[in-house]
């Protein structure tokens, strides 16, 4: 009976709505899944992406960010110079070296972390920076940060500077390049000092023994992490000045 | 048994990426404090210099005045620990073929399904 009556039935009549084929296609949940799986996915190819690109070449997001925190610090430079000028005269009959000295002192004291104290150059590996008070995080993302507690170009005693390798802009990735004999050139607003690289060598994190001045030594110290991709051990590359010009 | 794969590639690289960042982290800690010990002793002598200079209009005061503070400030101001400059591009590259391995993997597993 019940065969006879689905077999008179016409197909495809409004009467019979289950002999209709189902929509293809995954279900609302099924699809946000997916979406998220591949916004996993792509996020699991950039940060691919990014890391191998820090180590072939540098991190590049807060490369772009170094570089907009450098243009922003060349242009504080001038008018630091003008500043500096204003506030520390020029004394009767005194000495380039003892002005300079005075200038330096006065800078050491005056910047706050973060802010431009002159320029780095160094030949051989290709690097033009501003140079910035303090090695704190902060500073150290917009280019080589000075050590607080070592002295200025210009004053007797260690220079003490610190810089990134893979981020940042990576200033210092190549400090491993530098041989003695390398100059290496700082540009204060009271002067331009040129040092020539005297050592290099490995050490730990803890010991900070290069920073520490000596009498009559005017020395530059460069120091990073190292090896390369780590921060297990530091590089200190150490420079004696070979001489000063007053600004 | 893909899945477990996938979950097992997901946590190792989770795990892996937040052994290195603790690591990191005292890195961090141990220069900064460093850096904070520093830096009340440093102001300190340089600012009585700086504020003795003006007093003494003569040049041979004012030498005098700058050569001790020259030589006092290297005295046991320097920091004590070197700062931390670097980064863990294979902690990146870690995290990042956990989490493209583990997806992949699902989104390979879904497809069959539907397929299916």
């Amino acid at each position: 009976m019940t065969a006879g009556r689905s077999a008179a039935a016409p197909e495809g009549s409004p009467s019979e709505p289950a002999a209709a084929p189902p929509v293809p296609g995954p279900p609302r949940r099924r699809r946000v899944r997916r979406l998220v799986l591949l916004a996993g996915l792509t996020a699991g190819v950039a940060l691919l992406a990014d890391g191998l690109l820090t180590i072939f070449w540098q991190e590049p997001l807060t490369a772009l960010q170094q570089s907009r925190s450098q243009s922003a610090l060349r242009s504080e430079l001038p008018r630091l110079r003008q500043a500096l000028a204003a506030e520390v005269p020029q004394a009767p009959s005194e000495t380039g070296a003892h002005r300079m000295r005075r200038q330096a002192l006065k800078l050491l004291h005056a910047r706050s972390a973060g802010a431009a104290l002159g320029t780095l150059d160094i030949p051989r590996i290709g690097l033009k920076a501003v140079v910035v008070e303090s090695t704190g995080h902060d500073a150290l993302t917009k280019g080589p940060g000075h050590y607080r507690g070592t002295v200025l170009p210009g004053i007797d005693g260690t220079v003490g500077l610190a810089g990134h390798r893979t981020t940042y802009g990576a200033p210092f990735r190549h400090v491993d390049q530098l041989q003695t004999g390398s100059s290496i050139v700082m540009k204060m607003p009271y002067g331009q000092f040129t040092y020539k690289v005297i050592s290099k060598r490995i050490t730990s994190p803890g010991d900070a023994s290069a920073l520490r001045s000596h009498p009559g030594q005017r020395r530059l110290v460069l120091t990073a992490c190292h090896p390369l991709y780590s921060a297990a051990e530091r590089i200190v590359v150490s420079a004696r000045l070979v001489s000063a010009t007053p600004a | 048994m893909r899945i477990r794969f996938a979950l097992a590639l997901m946590v190792a690289g989770l795990l892996c990426a937040a052994g290195v960042a603790s690591a990191q982290d005292t890195n961090t800690t141990e220069s900064l404090s460093g850096y904070t010990n520093t830096v009340p002793t440093t102001t300190q002598p340089p600012t009585t210099t700086a504020e003795a200079e003006p007093a003494p209009a003569t040049e041979g005061q004012e030498s005098t005045s700058v050569a001790p503070s020259v030589a006092a400030q290297p005295a046991g101001t320097a920091p004590d620990s070197l700062a931390f400059t670097g980064a863990e591009p294979l902690l990146l590259i870690a995290l990042g073929l956990a989490l493209a391995g583990g997806t992949a993997t699902f989104l390979v597993r879904d497809r069959r399904r539907s397929q299916q």
